[in-house]
Formats: C-alpha cells, sequence, structure tokens
C-alpha cells in the first residue's frame, strides 16, 4: 500500500470526511472503470461504483490495510456490480446501443454533469468498432468481464486477481484465455475486414497517385 | 496439444507467467505454426482496443460530479470502528486449491456417511441380521466403514466355509432412516440385502475365504 493511501486511511478512520473525498478522487476512476466494464451501462456502473465508495466509507474503520486498499476497494466494485446484475438480469444494451446509432458527437449519455467529446481515435471510422467491441464485451459472462477489465485496464496480478475475484490462480487464468478468445472470434471478422477495406483504399491511393 | 491448451499458453505469454520448459514449448510451436503468431497478436491488440474503448466511455463520466455525488451518499456519521472486512490471505497455489476443493466436496459427504456408518452400526449392533438374499439369511457385521460417499460392511463367515461378504450401502441415509420404520423400538432392516429394485445395499464382492 502507498503511504499516500495510508495516511488518508487513517484520516478516514479517524472520521475525516475530506480524506475519504481525496480517496475517491484516486480512485473513482479506476472504480468506474471496472464497473463500466462489468456492468455495460453507464448509470449502473455510477450506481455501482457509488454503492462500492458508500461501502468502503461505512467499513473503513475496520480496515487494516493487511491486503492493497485498491484490491479491497477492487472486490467490493466487482462484487457489488455482480450482485446488480445477479439482482436485475435485464438487458442494457440496446438501449446503450442507440446512444451509439444517434451519432452525436458526444457519443455516451451524461452520466453525470457535462459530457465530453468522444476521443479522437473513436470518432467516425471508428465507430463501429466501438459498437463490435461493446456488443463483444456484451457477449462474456460477467466473471469473464470482470477478469479481462482487472487485468487489461487495471493490469492486476493473477494473484491480485484472484483475491479481488476470490477465486483460486487456475479459474484466473483459465477465465482469461476464455475470454481473451471470445473476443478474439467476436472482433476477428470485423478485424479482418476492416483490414482488407485499408488495404484496398491504401492500394486506390497509390493507384491514383500514379495516374 | 489442444486448441484449447495452446491458447490458455498463449494467454499466459502475454502476461509473463509461463515456466521456462512452457516458454520454451510455445516458441517451437509458434515457430512451426505461424498462426499461433497471429492469436497472440489477436490477444495484445484486443487488449489495445479494450482499453481504447474503455478511455471513450470513462472520458464521457464527469468525474468532479461523481465525487461530490458519492459524498453526497455517505451517511452522516463517522464510520463505526466495526470488525474489518478483513484482508484475505494471499491466493493460494493452483495444486492447493485443487486440495481444498476436493475437501469442499467431500467434507459434507464423508461426515455424511460417518453418521450413517454410525446409524447402520446401531442398526445392525445385534450381529447377527437377516438379509433376504444371503444364504443361510444370517451375516455378522464385523466392521463398517467409509469409502468417498458410500459405507462398506464387511462380515465375517459365521460358519466353517462361509464367505466374507462386503456389502456397499449406496444410499446410506435412507438405510439410517430406515432404524425405526414401525416406531416399536426394534431395528429394521429391511433394505438391506437387497441388490437392486428398490434395496439400497448391493453386494460388492463375495470372496471365498
Amino acid at each position: 500500500m502507498e503511504s499516500t493511501d495510508q495516511e488518508l486511511i487513517a484520516r478516514c478512520q479517524a472520521g475525516d470526511r475530506r480524506a475519504f473525498e481525496a480517496l475517491v478522487r484516486l480512485y473513482q476512476r479506476r472504480a468506474f472503470g471496472i464497473a463500466i466494464g462489468v456492468l455495460r451501462n453507464p448509470e449502473d456502473a455510477m450506481d455501482a461504483a457509488q454503492e462500492a465508495f458508500v461501502k468502503v466509507y461505512r467499513n473503513i474503520a475496520g480496515f487494516k490495510g493487511d491486503s492493497s486498499f485498491y484490491t479491497w476497494l477492487y472486490r467490493i466494485v466487482v462484487n457489488v456490480c455482480i450482485d446488480h446484475i445477479r439482482k436485475s438480469r435485464r438487458a442494457r444494451s440496446v438501449e446503450y446501443d442507440e446512444t451509439f446509432k444517434r451519432g452525436d458527437e458526444a457519443h455516451v449519455d451524461p452520466v453525470v454533469g457535462n459530457t465530453r467529446p468522444m476521443h479522437p481515435a473513436f470518432a467516425a471510422e471508428n465507430k463501429e468498432l466501438h459498437a463490435k467491441l461493446h456488443a463483444a464485451l456484451d457477449a462474456l459472462s460477467e466473471n469473464h468481464r470482470a477478469i479481462i477489465v482487472l487485468r487489461e485496464i487495471e493490469g492486476l496480478s493473477y494473484e491480485e486477481i484472484a483475491d479481488t475475484m476470490d477465486c483460486h490462480i487456475g479459474t484466473v487464468m483459465s477465465r482469461l484465455h476464455h475470454a481473451r478468445k471470445n473476443l478474439q472470434r467476436a472482433l476477428q471478422p470485423y478485424l479482418e475486414e476492416a483490414g482488407d477495406m485499408r488495404a484496398e483504399r491504401a492500394g486506390d491511393g497509390v493507384g491514383r497517385k500514379r495516374s | 496439444m489442444s486448441e484449447l491448451e495452446i491458447d490458455d499458453l498463449l494467454s499466459r505469454h502475454l502476461d509473463g507467467r509461463l515456466s521456462p520448459e512452457e516458454a520454451r514449448d510455445l516458441e517451437q510451436r509458434m515457430a512451426d505454426d505461424s498462426s499461433l503468431a497471429e492469436v497472440l497478436d489477436a490477444f495484445n491488440h484486443n487488449g489495445d482496443l479494450l482499453r481504447a474503448h474503455l478511455d471513450v466511455e470513462l472520458g464521457a463520466i464527469d468525474f468532479d460530479a461523481f465525487t461530490q455525488r458519492v459524498m453526497d451518499a455517505l451517511p452522516a456519521e463517522a464510520p463505526a470502528a466495526a470488525p474489518a472486512p478483513a484482508a484475505r490471505p494471499a491466493a493460494q497455489p493452483a495444486a492447493q486449491g485443487l486440495g481444498d476443493r476436493f475437501r469442499r466436496f467431500f467434507m459434507p459427504v464423508l461426515l455424511g456417511a460417518a453418521v450413517a456408518a454410525v446409524a447402520t452400526w446401531f442398526v445392525l449392533r445385534p450381529g447377527a441380521v437377516e438379509l433376504d438374499d444371503v444364504p443361510g439369511g444370517e451375516v455378522f457385521v464385523d466392521s463398517v466403514s467409509n469409502d468417498g460417499p458410500q459405507t462398506v460392511l464387511i462380515s465375517q463367515p459365521v460358519e466353517e466355509g462361509g464367505s466374507t461378504i462386503i456389502w456397499l450401502l449406496e444410499d446410506e441415509l435412507d438405510a439410517a432412516d430406515d432404524v425405526d420404520p414401525d416406531g416399536d423400538g426394534g431395528a429394521s432392516n429391511h433394505n438391506i440385502g437387497k441388490p437392486d429394485g428398490e434395496g439400497h445395499a448391493l453386494p460388492l464382492t463375495e470372496d471365498p475365504i
């Protein structure tokens, strides 16, 4: 655990709400990243991340620091998300996909406050890839999504993922390679097609220059 | 090696989690089969795409507003010094995990079998019990033991030239339930010794001594 975390946690345990706010600012992006990776819906992810932070606040007095704060937080986030999925089991992808079909400059609904324009890397021609990725993630189970987000986005080690997900390392390895394989299967047709189109465009461009 | 196993190797290779032997094995396989390198590239590339994808979603969030939302949702009182949501011990190695799983699965079964064995012992305690399909109809049950989820009853020969009979009790709880079906205080063993149909005990071996 970094000393910053330790200091903030100690202050939180002494009842300092400003210290907790600092912890939230420090980890909210990562907590939300996991939540949206698992839940695939920004509003649900926002609710889950908020619920997780409130749980952290309620229980922080007893946090002893035997494990790192972020694995503890991530475990709470993942558990809240999986509970959420199990409770609701409702399809969310349709309404969210509509967001991307509208073609607005800001492609994600305002969840809290203002939204920002889409990242340039995903503007225009990458919108379709974004939608494909969204669908490919939707097709994974919540456990597979959680594992791949914890590994690929958060860069957690297998041991940390096992701790976060309350499972064995063998399960982590198995779920991770299944998740990667399923993502690959889902995206391969699109990526091959996109690659062919780029190659064709590049070919046309060369031809025109030469003529 | 199956495709699944190779994918597992590729995935762990990406994370730097191969043993030296596995790494050498995979390198050899990749040298022999160029499609494996393509799969590895795809795994890697999809990770990049995923990161970019989530960056987009995160970029749409106003985190200042989120912080405020969380702070507004906190209970007014300071966090209580409640029992810790204690950190769990470090992840266990796979081999140990297997042992745990084995114990988790079999312990309840073994406990159940032990209870049934004791119950069965009381059923058969008088020593000589009537069994419908045993020549002579009488077996002295000498020992009761557990073999996984099953209870094994072993009898000694009751007369010279007899046999040792090993009984495998498949439905211990039913047998235990039959301790006193008549409510008359006497033990009943009508489920024991019927090799099929409604019977619950099957002869496993019958070896002449």
